[in-house]
């Protein structure tokens, strides 16, 4: 169980006070797959890290039980210019593993990120899947309760994706997931329950499905807005096609059933 | 062989916090020294030759003598504890932004590649002085530490000036990223005016208790004070750096807390 206590978070920038979240209250449980849904910038992934601890709320408190994941994304969670190796070693001793329970991490994380020899060179000289690939295996070295998961998508090629999407299964089973995401069909897979993250409040919905299309109608709504103004650009009929078109197209892409990674 | 996924172990916040430290340090000790063949060897290397050379230069050509102490040994009194306090100060502006991807991990905090990197001068620093003494005490002449209150005192508010003024440098470096260029080049002409190449007790009389204000030349007169006590030197106010350790480490842990929120985003530069 993770506990969201009336929780505001706001950040001081030079544009004046950014409010992420306003007065939350929100129990995650234990068995069920959330999904976090949000425009850019609406502050999920600063939800994730909140529940994560990584910050601290301004106000209310945010209880954890059980054991909770790092923030798991796309960048973030190495040093750069120690070897994969020395990453998760160090990973193992911040989470005050001993010698062997670390021997038996860095053999696993070996095996399954498939690095081979980049496995003891510096991670600023991986490329973003073989950075994935890490990060993925050393999550999947550990025994959390809940998995935060932020956009993790650039995990290798297919052959390691079909692996990947396996071992998700697996965990799946074992863990909660919560799951940041802007690849809807990805979300309806793994997901049960979801949440929308809108103007510093959580709205939760009981099924993915209903979700997603209260999502896509804020987020539709967006989109016509924007095409309104390009049209009274003068871009003329034929533009309005065509960006019609490139429309349609990008959406397909995003349609098109791809594993969770 | 414990099988995989390996359940959390369930350690107190001390225990936490001292494998942070350690993981912190081992990750420091890497990054710093690791990509050299020879490693931690160039961290001692560095300021012995510096040393060297200060000394021929100094003692041997210049001829520049020190009442009872041999000039070496004179100058590393004076040069460790000054390696020590730029070297933390200047690192600790760079010390949250060069860790920022790794406070992911919920228990790894702001303060603590701070403490990480005092540990690591700290150790560097241990080191290097111990091999001085050695040296001293073999070849020219063993310290007799008669006054080990006046090195203890000496040495605590070094390392509460140097980690205070370094806590409040790297929080406020974090948004003022130009703070990487300015430290070093105000960090640097202070070995002219701390006292380091010569004693206080060369300087002008009238213009000593102008030298004293700075609390390094304090620290260091009173360090070799306390290794050598027929040093001699004017009266120091001893307790003067230590006050002014006991406020830069108050004024720099209030600024940290005060900006804590700030120093998990990125920094905007």
């Amino acid at each position: 169980m993770i506990v969201l206590d009336h929780v505001t978070k706001y950040y001081d920038t030079d544009e004046g006070r950014r409010y992420i979240l306003r007065d939350v209250s929100f129990t995650f449980q234990l068995g069920k797959h959330y999904a976090l849904l949000g425009k850019n910038g609406a502050g999920k992934s600063t939800l994730i890290r909140l529940l994560a601890g990584s910050e601290k709320p301004n106000s209310g408190d945010i209880y954890r039980e059980g054991d909770v994941s790092w923030p798991l994304g796309n960048i973030g969670g190495f040093q750069g210019s120690m070897t994969g190796l020395e990453n998760s070693e160090f990973v193992c001793q911040v989470h005050g593993l001993d010698e062997d329970q670390t021997q038996a991490v860095i053999d696993f994380v070996r095996r399954f990120s498939e690095l081979e020899s980049y496995f003891f060179m510096p991670v600023k000289t991986y490329s973003s899947g073989m950075a994935g690939r890490l990060r993925f295996g050393l999550s999947l070295a550990f025994k959390f309760d809940y998995y935060l998961v932020d956009e993790l998508t650039s995990v290798g090629d297919v052959a390691f994706r079909q692996k990947a999407t396996e071992e998700f299964k697996k965990l799946r089973e074992r863990a909660s997931l919560i799951f940041a995401s802007h690849n809807l069909n990805t979300v309806v897979q793994s997901c049960d329950v979801a949440l929308i993250v809108y103007n510093g409040r959580l709205q939760y919905f009981d099924d993915i499905k209903e979700a997603i299309e209260a999502y896509k109608n804020t987020f539709s709504l967006q989109g016509q807005k924007a095409f309104e103004g390009e049209k009274s650009s003068n871009k003329g009929n034929k533009g309005k096609r065509r960006n019609l078109k490139r429309r349609n197209k990008k959406n397909s892409r995003a349609q098109k059933n791809e594993p969770p990674f | 062989m414990p099988s995989i996924p390996i359940k959390l172990p369930n350690h107190s916040a001390w225990k936490t916090q001292v494998s942070v430290i350690w993981a912190l340090y081992l990750r420091e000790t890497r990054t710093r020294f690791g990509k050299y063949n020879l490693g931690l060897i160039w961290a001692l290397i560095e300021p012995m030759s510096m040393i060297a050379v200060k000394a021929a230069l100094f003692g041997f050509i210049l001829k520049v003598t020190i009442p009872s102490i041999p000039y070496p040994i004179f100058l590393a009194a004076g040069f460790i504890p000054f390696r020590f306090f730029t070297g933390m100060v200047n690192r600790s502006v760079t010390a949250i932004s060069s860790n920022q991807a790794l406070l992911v991990y919920r228990q790894i905090k702001p303060l603590d590649p701070f403490i990480a990197r005092l540990l690591q001068e700290i150790v560097v620093s241990v080191l290097i002085g111990g091999i001085f003494l050695f040296a001293a005490a073999w070849l020219l002449a063993a310290p007799d530490f008669k006054r080990p209150l006046m090195i203890l005192i000496s040495l605590t508010s070094l390392i509460m000036m140097s980690s205070g003024l370094g806590i409040f440098l790297g929080v406020l470096g974090h948004t003022h990223k130009e703070l990487e260029k300015i430290v070093p080049m105000l960090t640097t002409p202070l070995l002219l005016i701390s006292c380091v190449l010569y004693p206080l007790s060369r300087v002008p009389s009238n213009y000593q208790y102008l030298f004293i204000w700075n609390p390094l030349v304090v620290i260091f007169e009173s360090f070799r004070m306390g290794l050598y006590s027929h040093y001699p030197t004017p009266d120091l106010p001893i307790f003067y750096p230590l006050c002014c350790g006991i406020v830069s480490l108050w004024v720099g842990l209030a600024y940290y807390y005060k900006k804590f929120d700030i120093l998990y985003l990125p920094s905007r530069v």
